[in-house]
């Protein structure tokens, strides 16, 4: 009544309807409620959350994506619309691949006992300690592997049973990296396009010129006059990347703008 | 109406993130044209995970690729190569992830693309950018998890870095593109103008770290800690994390320790009255908690918590979810149909429009199902 075209977006936690829909829509809750907590860390470990917070950002990526795609037909046909999303439903589309699986199985996922990548692929998919640090092994076939890093007691296995039998063949993989440092290993795999990288943390990553490169730090000017760091939008529009240096606006601080500017303008 | 009706995507992308774009935009009702290689297709059609087949086929092929098309061609093949550049012409969006270079050697990069139609939404995806020291490297989940720092997130503090066992990288990335996509076409709209929309997996995954990085940039580069038990959040105080309790698990989010102490009736937590010792001494607190939790079952703990409004829930796993009403009532399961009759049961798209759920019950595309009829809709010669 007030609007007829306005693009009116909604987030709930479970829903409108419902036992849950009072329930706090919380992100570790709904990480726990959803079954996705069964997805990281080992066979053996108690239930492993994300650190970070996947369903409201998972659900914040979505309403933009409901709002942006309403916003194209408000202009086509001049119709507002209301979009309604919950936390629960973006967590269970996060796990669209698991769940699908899992309505056709009707097999909870289960996580390798060691070196847990993702429940649903065959070894040697995981993080592996090396003799100084850590590296990754994504996708590639046991016969590739083997070639690659010369582990012959990985010979015994066929690809058939790199699912089936991922646990046997990464105890062995991981028994085996460990003695030499991440570099040796690395050299031997990408001289095979094995899809293999070193486990980095921040500070390692922000001195590699493949981070450097990217110009994804922007400071923020602080209504102070100090500066804050964060990142930018990961989006380039036409080569350019977005960037802006207003900080969080303080509360209330536009009021006397939008009532000079918008409100005037409705008033006339 | 649908929101995209009309809207004509073109999508040369294969495995995850590209497609999972795809999927959004032909929820929402675009036409969405997957691009795929003779005999071959998208990889994706023979990744088989956990050994599950449906009727022969890769059940995430066909939750990544339901209510899409395929037109199959070998772009190599000028024949072919004229035929999908025809396709371009008449499109809205082109989506694909191909590694760098590939596209400008098949002369379908975007100032070639532009030429054959100017008002053109182009979108790329890659691992690392066009340019740098990773720009060859595959654009791989768990790869990207891995050198972005986010394994140190998840997990306690003596586990060893631990990846996030879903592919949130191809997602994240996915979703970003479809925005990116989104925002120019509605641009494009109002001004005519195409666009060129550029995503990486590994700015998209440190995106998705904002709010941590943001802390790390800011207060003198120290790395997160994950604390050594129960760990949820890295930079969370107690008694945020996963309890073990004597039938189950429960997770609690942020709380008040003595108000906990109270409710639970757990003393050894009395002494923590300082707010601030939460988080420097939750390693301590969570033990106490953890030791304390696990003598009763879950629904014990829940009837105390909930009345009290303590952000608190049991933990499940799908079997259980699956039995409450609370899963019952989303209505989120979708059966889809392939042309060939294969019925598959997958999820549906997570947003509401209007009311009405968005539930479309066409399957994937077999490769190649579509040329003919595609060759008549936009007369391909």
């Amino acid at each position: 009544m007030i609007n007829a075209k306005i693009i009116y977006a909604e987030v709930t936690g479970y829903g409108k309807v419902g036992p849950w829909k009072g329930r706090p829509g919380q992100d570790l809750l709904l990480q726990s409620m959803s079954g996705l907590v069964y997805t990281s860390g080992n066979g053996d470990d108690d239930p492993v959350p994300f650190g970070l917070a996947i369903a409201d950002i998972i659900c914040g990526a979505h309403l933009v994506q409901g709002i942006l795609a309403a916003l194209i037909r408000r202009h086509k046909k001049g119709m507002g619309a209301y979009i309604e999303l919950s936390l629960l439903e973006s967590l269970l589309d996060f796990q669209f691949e698991l769940l699908t699986t899992y309505y056709a199985n009707r097999q909870v996922p289960e996580r390798s006992l060691i070196n847990n990548g993702h429940p649903l692929l065959s070894a040697p998919y995981g993080i592996y300690a090396t003799f100084d640090g850590y590296i990754a092994i994504a996708m590639v076939s046991i016969e590739n592997l083997c070639a690659a890093i010369g582990c012959k007691s990985l010979l015994g296995f066929t690809q058939e049973e790199t699912f089936s039998k991922r646990d046997e063949i990464k105890i062995l993989l991981s028994d085996f990296l460990k003695d030499k440092p991440s570099l040796f290993w690395l050299i031997k795999l990408h001289k095979s396009s094995v899809w293999a990288m070193e486990v980095l943390d921040w500070n390692k990553m922000k001195d590699h010129e493949a981070y450097k490169i990217l110009k994804i730090e922007q400071e923020l000017n602080l209504p102070g006059g100090g500066k804050i760091v964060t990142t930018r939008c990961p989006i380039r529009i036409n080569g350019e990347r977005l960037t802006s240096n207003m900080a969080a606006p303080q509360l209330g601080e536009h009021n006397r703008k939008i009532k000079e500017g918008l409100l005037s303008k409705l008033e006339l | 109406m649908k929101l995209l009706e009309d809207v004509i995507v073109i999508d040369f992308s294969q495995f995850l993130s590209g497609p999972s774009a795809g999927l959004r935009l032909a929820d929402m009702g675009a036409q969405v044209i997957k691009i795929e290689k003779p005999t071959t297709g998208d990889i994706c059609r023979d990744l088989y995970v956990s050994d599950v087949m449906i009727e022969g086929e890769s059940t995430i092929f066909h939750a990544i690729n339901r209510n899409k098309q395929s037109y199959s061609a070998d772009l190599k093949n000028a024949v072919d190569l004229g035929k999908v550049k025809q396709l371009i012409a008449k499109a809205d969006v082109m989506i694909h992830n191909f590694r760098t270079g590939v596209m400008d050697r098949l002369g379908l990069d975007y100032l070639t693309v532009k030429q054959i139609n100017p008002g053109i939404i182009y979108a790329e995806i890659t691992g690392y950018g066009n340019e740098g020291p990773w720009k060859d490297h595959p654009g791989q989940d768990l790869l990207l998890q891995s050198v972005s720092g986010l394994a140190w997130l998840t997990n306690n503090n003596h586990n060893m870095p631990t990846p996030m066992g879903v592919a949130v990288v191809d997602i994240l990335a996915g979703a970003h593109v479809a925005q990116g996509i989104l925002a120019t076409l509605y641009k494009k709209m109002i001004s005519g103008e195409g666009a060129l929309v550029q995503v990486s997996m590994f700015e998209s995954i440190l995106d998705f770290q904002f709010e941590v990085l943001t802390c790390f940039y800011n207060d003198g580069n120290q790395l997160p800690v994950r604390s050594s038990v129960n760990n949820g959040h890295a930079y969370i105080s107690a008694p945020y994390g996963i309890y073990k309790t004597a039938d189950g698990y429960l997770a609690l989010a942020m709380g008040n320790i003595i108000v906990l102490a109270d409710l639970l009736k757990c003393d050894g937590l009395k002494k923590y009255a300082d707010s601030a010792d939460w988080f420097t001494m939750r390693d301590e607190i969570k033990s106490i908690l953890a030791d304390h939790l696990v003598k009763q079952k879950t629904n014990h703990w829940l009837a105390i918590l909930e009345p009290a409004d303590i952000w608190c829930a049991k933990v499940m796993n799908y079997e259980q979810l699956m039995q409450e009403e609370g899963y019952k009532v989303l209505e989120m399961e979708l059966d889809v149909q392939t042309s060939n009759g294969l019925n598959i049961t997958t999820t549906r798209c997570p947003i509401r429009i209007d009311g009405e759920r968005l539930s479309s019950h066409i399957g994937a595309p077999m490769l190649g199902e579509h040329n003919s009829l595609l060759d008549r809709q936009f007369a391909i010669q």
